[in-house]
């Protein structure tokens, strides 16, 4: 025999079951695990013969429950080896063999005591097996280990659910263990309770105890040992022990003979509650037929407008609405009363109308909220629009839900229905005639704007006319302003807010196109204030302001109620805080219409200040708007967001592009249109200086020095319409843009321009002008800005050129004189006469730049006229002489010819 | 507590898991 080394294996049993193994040799030294771990472990092939282990580290290794009783029980004996083990396993040394053996034999069952106490653990079926714990942590490491007793393990507890819920009610170990399928239940039938509905309503309801044969299937109810057949009696005792173990489970059930009667709460609490733990337990139970119906139908509160002959009446969002409540449920429908009075018999399960409906408390709780809200608050229009307009079958009834009455079902009746069509679809809109006192003809897509805008001021709808610029919205506004003159009289003026540089702008069109319509601006310094506010209205049907004095004059602009509010440019009252944006937002009107050239669908704080002002409140407060839309439009990118939003402004939002086909029809290839701009008070003084110093000069002188004298005045007079600076020759302007309105008013065209990804040309006679703007907008757009002169060479102009109409920049500025011929840039679809021309033949030659054969696109001239000077009057000249004779203002010396009288009304500044 | 002797009858899926269990155990044993 061989003179083994003798091992010594130290170590302990962990907290979870496993062992800890270190081994020393015999002068205690303790041994790498790569060393022994294989060689004690030689012939274990689940261990890979010792190479594999919960855990091994260099010095010790951790094995599992089993795998410490496989080597306790000597079931790793090396030949080659003496392994001694430490006296610390002296009790798993003793103990192994006969757990190992009675596993092996099948010796061991599920531990009914453990399970009452919450645990599931297996315990050996021999006496002489004391430590309970670890036989069953082998056990159980057993089935972890192996892949498919672990699956057969699963199937068990799926089976038998309870061994994972552990919240059976057993009455013994033996019922235990027929429960969880250890033991097969020996009984001819299996006990069930079935739940009788009462044959009048209002009645006991009844559970009756039936044992359903396990062979045929059939069902026999249990009233008593007698209802028994002879070859059942002797089960009696375990029927009675059933009965017992029902009432343990559902302590308030009390089962005598087979019977219990249910009131209707307790039948409600065994169809909710009971029933499901029942079942839960492997119990069968029988259930009214109806019940599952009923247990999905939710109750439905709907809101039934009254029908009515007339069209809808009422004005505005905010107007309440009646309707008659109706709730249904199962296909029973109820009114209010009829509801209420089921609700007050506290009635959980009612017969009604033929059908069994259930009255869940918890819905009976929201209903009552529900209509409790809309008692105190009312049903308003905003309600059912919002309501309509969300609609749809799968959306989530949670928090963000913009909708007051999301659980509501809205029945609309047809005109109602009718509106909301309308409403969605602006071609259901009806037609209303053009007033006749319209000096001027609308476009067919002009005309449907102005309906559009009556049709919601008959219901009080806020409108945003957001058509693309130069589609004629000042038109639209006009026809509107003389319509409702017409139809309703003004009892009030209409204000019109916008900014300063296009006040001049309405006051002509005004002029132009109404002038019965009596306009006032309330604008500059001598404006009426406080108490002359009032006088000063009288008589007036639009007054004119600006978004500045909206706030600086807030109390009298609050003291009004306007026949309606039109703010231009709308996309100012942008900033929610800011005074401007609450002061106006604050203003009351009949109508509130916000005119934008801009889409707004992607600037939701522009959106929400613009509808704010229109329709207050209908898309919420501006935190509520910014939970329910921006941060999951903006972080998101919510698709389902966008749509809601789309969907809740569409029928308040009017917006036509210059793509539209249908615009496309109606529009010219060309459009003309002329943007009068008012002097600042820095060029009114010292244009009525200029005059006052020269003009005297021109009456006294005759022949070419007269001519030149007026020339000159004329070139100054004209610098001084584009911007002081340009006229004082300062070599350093600063405040440029608040001097003239000029350039205020091509900032904000330049800024409409760009955004809608499209050029422009702009035109201008003064070099020092030009450069003045390129500085400028280059450093508003942070882009590039071309502009070309005369004081180029041929090479830059041509290079200039090219890269204009390959849109590597968007802007051009051309001196008028370069500009004007020979040049292709019809990349350009907008022109800018930023001052005028006195020789329309030159300008027109400059227009036709951009607007040539090969321009697909629609060219949207402006020409920049400031109001009260000589730029507005000679253009007035200009448009009657055209008519006249177009041959006589071929050249600039036409107006050194006037006469001195005329010279007189042409140079002196008007109505400032 | 009486013990359960294993002659007791078992649904098919115990059957199946304690034989299983008895063969795993058995083949740790092959020395």
């Amino acid at each position: 025999m061989l003179n083994k080394e003798t091992f010594y294996i130290l170590g302990e049993r962990l907290e979870d079951g496993n062992y800890v193994l270190v081994c020393v040799d015999e002068e205690s030294r303790i041994l790498r695990t790569d060393f022994w771990a294989s060689k004690l472990f030689l012939h274990h092939a689940s261990s890979y013969y010792g190479t594999m282990f919960v855990e091994a580290f260099d010095d010790k290794i951790v094995v599992s429950p089993f795998m410490a009783l496989e080597l306790f029980a000597g079931e790793t004996h090396n030949q080659f080896f003496n392994f001694s083990f430490d006296e610390a396993f002296h009790w798993e040394l003793e103990m192994a063999p006969a757990m190992y053996e009675a596993i092996q034999a099948g010796q061991f069952m599920p531990d009914f005591e453990a399970f009452q106490k919450g645990e599931l653990c297996f315990r050996s079926t021999e006496d002489d097996i004391e430590d309970m714990h670890w036989f069953s942590e082998c056990v159980m490491d057993i089935i972890a280990q192996n892949p498919v007793i672990q699956e057969t393990w699963n199937t068990i507890v799926d089976k038998y659910p309870v061994l994972k819920t552990m919240d059976g009610q057993f009455i013994d170990e033996e019922d235990f263990l027929e429960r969880i399928g250890w033991k097969v239940n020996d009984l001819p039938f299996t006990i069930g309770l079935r739940l009788n509905e009462p044959e009048w309503d209002g009645d006991d309801w009844k559970i009756e105890l039936f044992l359903r044969n396990r062979k045929s299937g059939d069902v026999r109810f249990f009233t008593g040992v007698d209802s028994l057949p002879a070859r059942w009696k002797p089960h009696f005792s375990t029927i009675e022990r059933e009965q017992e173990r029902f009432q343990k489970i559902v302590p308030w059930l009390s089962i005598e003979s087979g019977t219990a009667l249910l009131s209707e709460d307790e039948a409600w609490r065994f169809l909710t509650e009971a029933s499901e733990t029942f079942v839960h337990m492997g119990i069968e139970i029988l259930l009214p037929s109806w019940w599952d119906v009923v247990r999905e139908a939710k109750m439905m509160i709907k809101a039934k407008m009254p029908s009515s002959t007339r069209g809808p009446s009422f004005v505005g969002l905010n107007s309440l609405v009646d309707f008659d409540w109706r709730f249904a449920t199962n296909g029973v429908e109820m009114t209010e009363e009829e509801f209420l009075k089921l609700v007050d018999g506290n009635r959980r399960l009612v017969h009604y109308k033929g059908q069994w409906i259930k009255l869940d408390p918890a819905f009976i709780a929201q209903v009552k909220k529900v209509l409790e809200r809309a008692e105190t608050e009312g049903l308003h229009v905003q309600d059912i629009l919002q309501q309509e307009f969300l609609a749809s079958d799968d959306r989530n009834e949670g928090e963000d839900d913009l909708r007051a009455f999301a659980n509501i079902q809205i029945e609309l009746n047809a005109q109602m229905k009718k509106l909301l069509k309308q409403m969605n679809n602006v071609e259901e809109i009806p037609v209303v005639d053009v007033p006749k006192s319209l000096h001027g003809e609308l476009r067919p897509y002009q005309h449907q704007g102005v309906n559009w805008l009556l049709f919601l001021r008959q219901f009080g709808f806020g409108a945003c006319l957001a058509d693309d610029m130069g589609l004629g919205k000042t038109v639209q506004m006009i026809t509107y302003f003389l319509s409702v003159k017409e139809r309703e009289g003004m009892q009030t003026p209409a204000l019109i807010i916008a900014p300063t540089s296009v006040l001049g702008n309405w006051q002509k069109e005004l002029e132009k196109f109404a002038p019965s319509l009596n306009v006032k601006l309330h604008y500059g310094p001598n404006r009426q204030k406080g108490d002359a506010f009032q006088p000063f209205l009288e008589g007036a049907d639009v007054i004119i302001t600006s978004y500045g004095l909206s706030h600086a004059d807030f109390d009298e602009l609050s003291s009004v109620t306007w026949n309606t509010i039109c703010l231009d440019e709308a996309q100012n009252i942008k900033n929610a805080h800011t005074k401007q944006s609450r002061a106006i937002r604050k203003l009351k009107g009949l109508h509130h219409i916000a005119l934008t050239g801009t889409p707004m669908e992607n600037r939701l704080s522009e959106l929400w200040s613009i509808f704010d002002f229109i329709n207050k409140g209908y898309l919420g407060t501006l935190h509520r708007f910014q939970q329910t839309f921006v941060a999951p439009i903006e972080k998101d990118r919510s698709e389902e967001k966008i749509e809601d939003l789309r969907r809740l402004i569409k029928p308040f939002l009017l917006r036509r592009t210059k793509r539209d086909e249908q615009v496309q029809l109606n529009l010219p290839d060309k459009q003309e249109q002329k943007e009068y701009i008012a002097l600042t008070v820095e060029q009114a003084s010292l244009y009525e200086q200029l005059v006052k110093d020269t003009f005297d000069s021109v009456l006294t002188m005759k022949g070419f020095e007269r001519k030149a004298l007026i020339l000159q005045m004329l070139g100054k007079l004209k610098q001084l319409c584009n911007h002081p600076a340009l006229y004082l020759k300062e070599d350093a302007p600063k405040k440029i843009i608040e001097r003239s309105h000029k350039l205020e008013k091509l900032i904000d065209l330049v800024g409409s321009i760009q955004e809608q990804g499209e050029s422009c040309l702009i035109f201008t006679q003064y070099i020092k002008m030009g450069e003045m703007m390129k500085d400028l907008l280059q450093k508003e757009f942070n882009t590039k800005v071309l502009f070309l002169n005369g004081s180029l060479s041929k090479t830059e102009r041509d290079k200039m050129v090219e890269s204009f109409q390959n849109k590597e920049a968007t802007i051009l500025i051309l001196s008028l004189k370069a500009g004007g011929t020979g040049l292709n840039l019809t990349a350009a679809n907008h022109v800018i006469h930023f001052d005028r021309w006195w020789n329309p033949a030159v300008e027109n030659q400059a227009t036709d730049r951009a607007y040539r054969i090969g321009q697909k696109r629609f060219v949207h001239v402006h020409k920049f006229i400031t109001t009260g000077t000589i730029e507005e009057k000679i253009d007035q000249m200009i448009e009657k002489k055209q008519s006249l004779n177009d041959e006589i203002i071929q050249s600039d010396n036409w107006i050194t010819e006037l006469s001195s009288d005329e010279l007189k009304e042409l140079f002196t500044l008007t109505g400032v | 507590m009486a013990n359960k002797k294993k002659e007791e009858k078992k649904s098919p899926e115990w059957e199946k898991l304690y034989e299983l269990i008895m063969k795993t155990a058995g083949k740790s044993s092959s020395k």
